[in-house]
């Protein structure tokens, strides 16, 4: 039972869903399709933001440490300078007093500490002494270092590229060489300022450039000045080959996505060259680790918008499903509808059919006993000679027999009318109405002494004419059934049954057997032998149905001899 | 009173047995020409002497007119002697055994001059033939018209 309800159930749906298959996509996709419009264009810009950021920050951390490395050389550079130009130490240069010249440098180094060492050469590029002093390089000749062959060019302070130091450990170091110049700008030898390059851009190490990323130098043949990952003695390493080393070698600032195929993953490179000197900075990270943040917050987006993708999905299905629901109602509601249409237009065939039926009743079943009746009457009048007094009563009998036929078929068709009426609502004066009835009752049988006690003001909606019918009925039946009394009483009022006004006929009549009180209101049913109280027992049923059409009940009461009480109301 | 004509528009023979009966019980001696369905009626005053034993346009006094009728039936034959000039204001009594409210409706508005329902006691049909030939054949005073002496 129930498994069929479902499956007829889920037939329906899925012959809607067919149906409306297009219409609900729709539904749908308006509903989720600007949810996922919304995600997508949110996750593009978060992506393009927080990446635009990683790169822009890379880049700043890139310029900041050039521009600071530049100062830290020109520092470097304003030392020299101060140093070279000292008019005591100039004059014991120029007087070849070489020892007693760095004497006076020897406090530098305490003052500057990332100054490594410095050393003073004579024009030509030979070591003529050094502080801290180191053994075996006086008298050596450096001019193949490339600070010698950059100061000498025009004698101006010059910033060497990396090399290794001569003297153990063999540190990577910079020099800074300045010429020394006597009077009228002759030069007289070159103070040299060697720098630890661990020592100059210890700096840089503190600078964040992300989890895992870092800042390196190369100097101006795009060779590793200091780098955090590799030692910084031993071999310099050659960078020159690296792409973005070569764009900062050519003063280019910029940020890069590349591969590293040291590491063998793409990297963030952001670059800027160091003004004035040549060189190049140079931070770097791994792309995993650079975009990490903006990973992360791009899944936390997508976690959002999944849960709002998921509740709006949720949304859809369920206005879908309130959709289909009104739909199916909808269609249930049509369907309802046509059936109703269809059951109005059967009744009113069926309606018609009745009618004519029953206009071929009252007319054509009323034609024979017509001829019965007047052929019978015919025998007894044109033959009385030839028929003896039980041949008159035969005929009698067969009249009379005709009259009840013709009075069933009147009440018959009574009771179709009845139902088939159109009720025409009013008010209706039910007081007046009963005492009319009555009058004409009396005047049917003036010999009877019948009491009438009527109640006052007894007003009711109802069809007139076919409340005139049912009461009419009521009140006759009264009149006949007390047609044995000598003194008759009917009544007509209103009282309190089972806490609803009812309207009443009573009689002290010959009453009924309470046993068969449901029977009294059925067509043709009779309590009473036709030879006690003619009648076509259709009156009660006529009643019946007028009570019902006006929404009421009818019922009665009564005991054999002791009269009867019959009760109606009218909800309507 | 003897050369009015009674036309009688009925299609079951023992009623026109009755009806014959009750006229001549009431001595009432007039001629009865009959037409058994609507269209035999028409004829009568429209068609080519199709009744036999009668004069064509020699115009009933009165006619009794049945509703149920073959062919053509009593309503229809009603609104087309209302429609004709010649035919408009001969007096027409409805005889039907119909006592249906839209027959009653539809018969006087067509333009009957009286409605009677056949009573099935004969005794009753008696008395009320009696009643209407006593009335239509000599108390009313018919409207002039032509083709009567």
């Amino acid at each position: 039972m129930f498994n069929s309800f479902t499956e007829s159930l889920s037939a329906l749906v899925l012959k809607a869903a067919k149906k409306n298959k297009r219409i609900q996509f729709a539904i749908f996709f308006a509903i989720v399709f600007p949810v996922i419009l919304i995600a997508a264009f949110a996750y593009i810009e978060t992506y393009q933001d927080l990446t635009e950021f990683t790169l822009s920050r890379r880049q700043s951390i890139a310029h900041l440490a050039a521009n600071a490395l530049e100062q830290r050389f020109e520092r470097l550079t304003d030392i020299g300078i101060s140093l070279a130009t000292r008019v005591r130490f100039r004059q014991l240069v120029g007087e070849g007093r070489w020892d007693d010249a760095i004497d006076i440098l020897k406090d530098v180094q305490t003052d500057f500490p990332f100054i490594d060492r410095l050393f003073l050469a004579d024009p030509a590029g030979t070591l003529m002494a050094d502080t801290p002093a180191l053994p075996g390089v006086k008298g050596k000749s450096f001019a193949f270092r490339d600070w010698f062959r950059g100061v000498s060019k025009n004698w101006q302070p010059y910033i060497s590229e990396v090399y290794q130091r001569a003297a153990e450990p063999r540190f990577n170091v910079v020099a800074v060489a300045v010429p020394i110049k006597a009077e009228e700008k002759r030069i007289v030898g070159i103070l040299i300022l060697q720098v630890q390059l661990n020592g100059l851009v210890g700096w840089s190490q503190s600078i964040e450039v992300g989890p895992a990323g870092f800042l390196y130098f190369v100097d101006r043949n795009g060779r590793l000045a200091t780098h955090p990952k590799l030692p910084s003695h031993g071999e310099i390493v050659d960078y020159s080959s690296v792409p973005v080393v070569q764009k900062v070698l050519r003063a280019k600032t910029g940020v890069e996505i590349n591969f590293n195929p040291l590491a063998n993953e793409e990297q963030v490179a952001a670059y800027a060259p160091v003004p004035g000197i040549g060189w190049g900075v140079i931070a770097t990270e791994s792309t995993r680790t650079a975009f990490a943040q903006r990973n992360k917050n791009l899944q936390q987006l997508l976690i959002r918008y999944g849960v709002i993708f998921l509740i709006s999905c949720i949304l859809a299905y369920v206005i879908l499903r309130a959709f289909t629901g009104l739909k199916q109602a909808e269609e249930k509601i049509q369907k309802l509808h046509k059936d109703l249409q269809n059951r109005a237009i059967e009744l009113e065939a069926a309606n018609k059919e009745l009618e004519a039926f029953s206009y071929s009743v009252s007319h054509d079943l009323r034609a024979p006993l017509r001829s019965i009746d007047g052929f019978s009457q015919a025998l007894l009048e044109d033959y009385p000679d030839k028929l003896d007094d039980q041949g008159k009563d035969y005929l009698k009998r067969v009249c009379a027999s005709t009259q009840h036929m013709a009075a069933l078929i009147d009440d018959l068709l009574n009771l179709s009318r009845v139902s088939r009426r159109e009720i025409r609502m009013q008010t209706v004066n039910l007081s007046a109405m009963a005492q009319t009835i009555a009058a004409e009752l009396q005047e049917s049988q003036p010999e009877r002494r019948v009491e009438f006690i009527i109640a006052e003001g007894l007003v009711a909606n109802g069809d007139e004419g076919l409340i005139r019918a049912a009461l009419q009925n009521l009140l006759a039946n009264a009149w006949k059934f007390t047609g044995k009394r000598s003194e008759t009483k009917i009544q007509f009022g209103i009282n309190q049954q089972n806490g609803k006004s009812a309207y009443f006929v009573r009689d002290n009549g010959a009453g009924f057997d309470m046993t068969y009180a449901k029977k009294l209101f059925g067509a043709f049913q009779r309590l009473h032998g036709h030879n006690d109280f003619p009648g076509t027992g259709i009156g009660l049923a006529t009643v019946q149905r007028i009570i019902r059409r006006h929404g009421g009940k009818v019922w009665a009461e009564g005991a054999v001899e002791k009269g009867a009480t019959f009760y109606f109301t009218l909800s309507i | 009173m003897g050369d009015k004509i009674i036309l009688l528009v009925e299609d079951n023979a023992n009623d026109e047995a009755l009806t014959r009966r009750a006229l001549r019980k009431n001595n009432i001696q007039n001629k009865v020409v009959v037409a058994r369905d609507g269209a035999e009626a028409l004829d009568y005053f429209f068609g080519s002497a199709a009744c036999a034993g009668a004069e064509p346009r020699v115009m009933p006094t009165v006619i009794l007119l049945d509703l149920k009728l073959p062919k053509i039936d009593g309503l229809e034959v009603l609104r087309r002697l209302r429609a004709d000039e010649r035919t408009k204001l001969l007096p027409v009594v409805i005889l039907t055994s119909s006592k249906e409210e839209q027959d009653l409706i539809n018969g006087y508005r067509l333009g009957a001059n009286s409605y009677m329902r056949k009573p099935v006691d004969f005794g009753q049909f008696s008395e009320a033939v009696r009643e209407l030939g006593l009335y239509w054949l000599v108390l009313n005073e018919p409207a002039p018209r032509t083709g009567v002496p």
